[in-house]
Formats: structure tokens, C-alpha cells, sequence
């Protein structure tokens, strides 16, 4: 059952070559500040990746998230999801150029729409993205894929669960202290992936948009966790380099920077939006907001 | 150590370039930053003998942050020691007491001096502040003298008529023995909650009389292990990442207070669980559950608050109190609660804060200039008070981070407009009028979609007589530390 994820939220679908697209658009328009358009990662939708990221930034812009279609069939295409958001633009903010962020999987369809339509994006947000899968991350989506297929999908939660967050998430609870064993045997239990999952991860294992992500023009926040086991660092690394208006954040914890910092992803994120003079091209963004003090002496010293 | 110890007082010409009121941490934050700008010129005052502020006062029996220890510190003074996560008030006096003692502060301490009256003098450009033990003076003046310190008593007919010993949970009488005695504990907030579940297996009886139930969540007490602590000491990033951790999985509780349904409705199910799980008495628990939106008053957090109302000894008063005589509290319902010993745990004074009648300028004191409620610019300034500046002031107050955090920007702030004034030249500024306005009218527009202005709230968070969330400020703690720091030249002008 989908929940409304932010007061006054308007969903709806577009069917794209026989694919059915959701879209869930909320928050208010404000002057100044382009619509924030998400797209999710490998097999989740906008309420399983964006449960708290969307409200957040709903609360300070106009959101419209992203829940991507399938065709079933032949192999999955990126550039058929990138249609799908070019479908869901058209429909709702035409002719806008809008703010893409992008989520895993989501982070390459943004990069590609970006990419070749540079008309409808005025900026991009990749987390936890990537742009050519190497051979160390084949090694996982393969076994991710052999997994996926056992009838026991025991292996297969336990193996995401294990990919997916990071150790401080999995080893303690804020407020509370250690996170006893038996929640982490829950979280197993209960990881879940949508329909697609399989297909996605088919076409992540020969993703390469390489040589299209060098031709991004548009003010681009690369923001890349310290302990992803899935998409490591260095694949943000990677699209820094590679996008010429790109700025690097860096944060803690696993792959799921959604769940486990939504807090810090979304104060990047507003204020890439908010003061876009902050975020120098080239440049990494401090971490001055938490150092305070600490910050001001070493730089006025 | 005592005021006694200390070197005579100050001579009235001696102009300090900075006097700071308190020794709590906002007023320690911004002496460690003069100090270790090299600036020496500047006293603390304070009205008691040790330094420490509310962690001096508030001894009470289980007394402790509901912050965690590593973010309610100095972002510059990290301490890889603290022993647990909700570390104790004596750990955090120590603290603070290492603080003075190690930045080399305490000879800049004037102890037991209450500030009576400063003035602002407008011929020479200084503050001149006159206490209990004599006058200081210096250019610029911040008030340091704490967001919750001066304890607010309640208004409960025939409570001075009551022969036993009472006294305010921020006023513990050390002297008054529980042991094997009756006790009623007025006020089951942040005090009241950590207070029962200490003295509970002390006490014979012991009665609860709450006003309106709060909301709580888990808080587990871990300790930090010898092992943790060693690593911390020797790898002082990873004590900086954990911060870090703290800082923004605080920051994602802002989001359950900024009026989204479905995060809210995440935060009360945390909440309404721990009541199910620990009081299984459906009358009791029906008694202890709130009416109100979640987040409207301070979420509290205790594991061990509800088990100690489930004990035989202890038994939860609601509906209110009708009147106190000689021995006992007696209830709306005329029930009379026999009491040899009465807690006020009842709060302090917020949205009033009692510094601001001892503050003056131009024939004004600072409560006058509030009498339509608590304002200033970047909450740190205020228009017609020179060289004024208030840490802890009015849209400080934070519920779902740490305080000191804030104080921390607002130094920040403070330090920036002492550079601006020795850029100019000058030795005296003042926030504009329509600066301080068009801060306040931003802020305003911010807070009108938070809970506690939607919420059907009635809390301490609103000034009663504008009907203005004046005391906290109305957003993420991040917001604050990346607007207030910043000093607009433009807004203040040299007088």
C-alpha cells in the first residue's frame, strides 16, 4: 500500500511504449528554486528509497518522484528509462528545466538524461552513483543475480542486507546503544525488493555511460558514501572527475545514504538548490556545518 | 573554591573589551574563543562559586543530558572519555570545570557576583555592570546567563503553608533525607521523568502528580567500553565521525517536528510502543498518554520512567492539584496525598528570560524593550542595545539537538562582529532596526509550519502574550549554524 509521503501529494501514471510510469508530485513551487525530480535505485520506488528525502525537500521546494515502469520482455534499456522521465517532465512541468537527482541505479538514468537533454535538466544530483560498472562491482551484482534466483531468498536478504548498509548502521541504534542481533536478523527477514529488481540489475551489470557523463554541462552534486560495499566511493570519484561542473560531498555510512543519513543528504542537497554559489565546481564540499567552531579556528588561525 | 580565593575586585576605570554574565557553557564557548584568540581582556561573572551554569544547579538524583554526551560538547574541545552515552551532571560539571581550568580561564572569573544592573553608557561607549560584589565595566557586553536557569516555582495555593521539607528539582536539597520517606514530585517533564525512577526504590511512598502527560521514547544508557574509549583517544577522526553520526541522526528528528504526517506518525509509534510494552495496565497507560501531537512539547526521552510508575510504592496523580496545606498535597478530586518531602519539578523560566530586567540602555531595559515578546537579529543583537550580545536569547532553544551546538554559532557570530568593529575602527555598533525586523519576519514565516504552531500546542516553545513560537528556533540546527554566524556589515551601524 503507498502511503501519502507528504501532505497534499498529487500522484498519477503516464504509459510509456507500454510501460506504466508513477509519479507522486508534492510540495509548493517556490520562485528561484527549480522542481526537484527523483529517481530511485535498483528495484525500490519512490517510497522505499525516498520515505524521508522526499518529505524533506518537500517541505522546501516542489518534488516529483519518480516511480519507474517496466516493460518485461527483452533486456531492460536505460535510454527506455530515460523516456520514462522525459514522459513524466512532459507531463508534469513542461517545458521546465528541472533539478534531477538520481539514486544508485537512478543516479545513471539522471546522468543519461541529463546528458543528452540539456535543455530539461538545470542540475543534477547523483548519490551513490556510478558511470561504468568494473569488474569488482560485477562480482557482486552476478551473485546478487544467482541469489535472486534461489528459491531460498533467505541468502539473497542476507547478502543485501550485508551489501547495503553500513557498519555503524548495523551495529548500533541512536539514542539507544548497540543494535542487538535480532534486529539485524529483522532487517534480513524483512528486506524486500520491487518486481523490476532483477531486470535492473541484469542491465546494471553492463551499465558504462562513460563516455556520455563527460558531456554533463549542468552544476552536478556528486555526493558518495565512505562505506559503500555496493557502489564504492570511488565511483563518485569517478563522476567528479568526470563532470566539469561537479562538486564532491562525501558521507558516512553503507550504500543506503537514503535510510541512513537523510538528514545530511538532504542538507546538501537544499542548499545545492538554495545557494548554488556554495558549491564550487571542482571543489569538495567541508563538513563546517558540523566542525563549527572547531572549523572557524583552524581557518582563522 | 570560594569568591574569597579570588583577587580583590575590579577597579572601575579598568574598561575590559569584553564582560561575559555566566559560566555555563555558552559563556565558557565564547571566553575559550577570546582566549585562544589571544584576547585577554575580558571577565566572567558569575553569581555562584563554581562555574558550570545548569550543570552546576541541577544535582537532582539521576540528573543527566538528554542529548549525547558527544554532541552536547565543544565541537573544539571533543572528549573521548565521556563513559556512556547520556553521560551524568557530574560528568558534564567535570567537564566544564577541566574547560575553565585547562583554557586557563578561572582567573578571569569574578565568582559570586550577581549582575544587579548594567548600563549601557552612551558618552563613553562602555557597559558598566554594576553586581553584587562591585562594578566592572567593559565595551562590549554578552549575556551568557543561560536559555533555562532560574527555576520557575508553580503557583499552587498553599504551598508556602507546607511544614515539610520542599524544595525545586534544580535546587536539590542535598540535606533532605528520602530514605524510607513519603515524596510527591511536581511535574513529570525533563526533571520530574529522570528524578521518579532514581529515588523511587528509596522512598516509602512516593506520589507523581502530572499535569499533562508527555510523550516519551526509548534512551538506552550504554557505556562506552574501555576498548571504545582507548580508540577514541588515540584516533580522535573516529570521535569526530561519531559526532558527526549523532549530529545528523538528530537532524532527522527535526523532520518529525516540521508538520510531516507520516514522520510524526513514525516518531508516535516509537512512542506509544514503549508505553505498551512497559505499562500493561490499560487505566494507567490511557492516564499517561498524551492528547496532543507528538513533538508540540519536548519529546523526553527514559527507559526506566514508566517501570518506576509500575512499582507498589508509587502511585501517578492526574487531574490536577486543588491545594497544598501542612502535610499533604491534595488532588482536584480532594483526595489528600500525605507528604513529608515535595519535588517542584516544574521547570524554569523561558519565554521570560530574568536577565533581561537587568540589562539597560538608553533609560530601557531589555524586558521593556520586550514586552511584546523576546526578539533579536540573528537572535543574537538587538536594536537600541549597543554592543549587546545574547547567546542562548530569544529562537535559541532546540528540541531535537544539542544546545550547545547553538551557542557555538551565535560565538561565531559574536566573533565576527568584534572583527568588523576593529576593521572599522570603531568601538561601538548596533543592529539596525529594519535588519532586526526583516530576520524576525523570515524566521516567522519558517516557524508558521512546524508542529508547535499547528499542533493544537500549548507550551513553554509559545510566548503567551503574542502568540510567537519566541523561544526555539523554528528549523534544523544546521540552518541555524549556516545563517547566524554570518554578520552582515550593512546591519550594523557604528554609533
Amino acid at each position: 500500500m503507498k502511503h501519502e509521503l507528504y501532505p497534499g501529494t498529487v500522484a498519477g501514471t503516464v504509459e510509456v511504449d507500454g510501460a506504466v510510469v508513477g509519479y507522486q508530485d508534492a510540495g509548493e513551487q517556490r520562485p528561484g528554486r527549480p522542481v526537484v525530480v527523483m529517481i530511485h535505485g535498483t528495484g525500490g520506488s519512490v517510497e522505499s528509497h525516498f520515505f524521508t528525502l522526499f518529505p524533506m525537500l518537500a517541505s522546501r521546494s516542489r518534488v516529483v518522484g519518480i516511480d519507474l515502469g517496466d516493460t518485461g520482455g527483452g533486456p531492460l534499456d536505460l535510454d527506455h528509462l530515460v523516456a520514462q522521465v522525459l514522459a513524466v517532465l512532459d507531463e508534469r512541468c513542461p517545458g521546465e528545466s528541472v533539478s534531477l537527482l538520481g539514486y544508485s541505479m537512478g543516479s545513471c538514468v539522471a546522468s543519461a538524461t541529463a546528458a543528452a537533454h540539456p535543455a530539461r535538466v538545470e542540475s543534477l544530483v547523483l548519490l551513490n552513483g556510478w558511470a561504468r560498472t568494473d569488474n569488482a562491482m560485477r562480482l557482486r551484482f552476478d551473485l546478487w543475480q544467482r541469489l535472486h534466483t534461489l528459491e531460498d531468498r533467505s541468502h539473497f536478504r542476507t547478502f543485501m542486507v550485508m551489501n547495503v548498509y553500513g557498519r555503524a548502521f548495523l551495529n548500533s541504534i541512536p539514542y539507544i546503544g548497540p543494535r542487538p542481533w535480532s534486529q539485524v536478523e529483522q532487517m534480513c527477514d524483512d528486506y524486500a525488493t520491487g518486481p523490476s529488481a532483477a531486470r535492473h540489475m541484469e542491465m546494471n551489470s553492463r551499465m558504462d555511460i562513460a563516455d556520455r557523463v563527460v558531456d554533463i554541462a549542468c552544476r552536478t552534486l556528486v555526493i558518495g558514501s565512505r562505506g559503500d560495499q555496493l557502489v564504492p566511493l570511488e565511483h563518485s570519484h569517478e563522476l567528479f572527475g568526470a563532470i566539469a561542473g561537479s562538486t564532491l560531498a562525501e558521507v558516512a555510512g553503507g550504500h543506503a545514504s537514503v535510510t541512513e543519513r537523510p538528514a545530511h543528504l538532504f542538507h546538501l542537497v537544499d542548499r545545492f538548490l538554495r545557494e548554488p554559489g556554495a558549491f564550487t565546481p571542482g571543489a569538495r564540499v567541508d563538513d563546517d556545518v558540523v566542525l563549527q567552531l572547531a572549523a572557524f579556528e583552524r581557518k582563522s588561525a | 573554591m570560594t569568591a574569597t580565593q579570588h583577587p580583590p575586585f575590579d577597579d572601575e576605570t579598568t574598561v575590559h573589551d569584553v564582560v561575559i554574565i555566566g559560566t555555563g557553557f555558552s559563556g565558557l564557548a565564547m571566553a575559550v574563543q577570546l582566549k585562544r584568540r589571544r584576547n585577554d581582556s575580558f571577565v566572567l561573572l558569575e553569581r555562584a562559586n563554581d562555574v558550570g551554569g545548569t550543570w552546576r544547579d541541577n544535582t537532582y538524583p539521576g540528573a543527566a543530558c538528554d542529548q549525547p554526551s558527544h554532541m552536547y560538547s565543544f565541537s573544539f574541545r571533543l572528549n573521548p572519555d565521556w563513559s556512556s552515552i547520556f553521560s551524568e551532571q557530574p560528568e558534564i560539571l567535570a567537564y566544564l570545570q577541566a574547560t575553565a581550568r585547562e583554557e586557563d580561564l578561572l582567573s578571569h572569573v569574578r565568582f559570586g557576583a550577581d549582575v544587579e544592573l548594567a548600563s549601557w553608557d552612551a558618552s563613553s561607549h562602555t557597559w558598566s555592570v554594576r553586581t553584587s560584589r562591585g562594578t566592572v565595566r567593559g565595551r562590549v557586553l554578552v549575556s551568557a546567563a543561560g536559555l533555562l536557569s532560574e527555576p520557575r516555582l508553580p503557583d499552587i495555593p498553599g504551598l508556602a503553608d507546607f511544614r515539610g521539607d520542599v524544595f525545586h528539582s534544580a535546587r536539590w536539597d542535598e540535606s533532605a533525607d528520602l530514605d524510607g520517606r513519603r515524596v510527591g514530585v511536581i511535574g513529570t517533564g525533563a526533571s520530574g521523568i529522570q528524578i521518579v525512577p532514581r529515588i523511587a526504590p528509596l522512598v516509602d511512598r512516593l506520589f507523581v502528580f502530572q499535569r499533562t502527560p508527555h510523550w516519551v521514547t526509548p534512551r538506552g544508557d550504554h557505556r562506552y567500553s574501555e576498548l571504545e574509549r582507548r580508540m577514541y583517544r588515540r584516533n580522535p577522526e573516529k570521535l569526530q565521525e561519531l559526532r558527526t553520526a549523532m549530529f545528523w541522526e538528530n537532524e532527522e528528528r527535526f523532520a518529525q517536528r516540521a508538520g510531516i504526517p507520516l514522520l510524526l506518525a513514525k516518531v508516535e509509534n516509537v512512542a506509544l510502543t514503549l508505553l505498551e510494552e512497559q505499562v500493561p495496565d490499560a487505566e494507567l497507560r490511557a492516564r499517561l498518554t498524551p492528547d496532543y501531537a507528538i513533538g508540540c512539547k519536548r519529546i523526553l526521552k527514559s527507559s526506566d520512567y514508566y517501570p518506576a510508575l509500575m512499582r507498589e510504592n508509587v502511585e501517578l496523580v492526574t487531574g490536577g492539584i486543588s491545594h497544598i496545606d501542612h502535610d499533604a498535597v491534595v488532588d482536584a478530586a480532594g483526595v489528600r496525598h500525605e507528604i513529608d518531602v515535595l519535588v517542584l519539578a516544574t521547570g524554569f523560566e523561558a519565554t521570560e528570560p530574568p536577565i533581561a530586567q537587568h540589562i539597560e540602555a538608553h533609560g530601557q531595559t531589555l524586558a521593556e524593550r520586550w514586552a511584546g515578546g523576546a526578539e533579536a537579529y540573528q537572535t543574537t543583537s538587538v536594536s537600541g542595545f549597543p554592543n549587546l550580545f545574547l547567546i542562548g536569547g530569544p529562537n535559541t532553544g532546540i528540541g531535537h539537538n544539542s544546545q550547545v551546538y547553538m551557542f557555538e554559532a551565535q560565538v561565531e557570530h559574536i566573533l565576527g562582529v568584534l572583527d568588523l568593529m576593529s576593521t572599522r575602527g570603531v568601538d561601538a555598533v548596533e543592529v539596525s532596526r529594519s535588519a532586526e525586523v526583516a530576520f524576525i519576519e523570515a524566521m516567522e514565516a519558517k516557524a508558521a509550519t512546524t508542529v508547535w504552531m499547528t499542533g493544537g500546542c500549548q507550551t513553554w516553545y509559545i510566548d503567551d502574550r503574542n502568540g510567537r513560537l519566541t523561544t526555539l528556533w523554528p528549523d534544523y540546527s544546521h540552518t541555524f549554524q549556516e545563517q547566524i554566524p554570518w554578520v552582515d556589515a550593512e546591519s550594523y551601524v557604528s554609533v
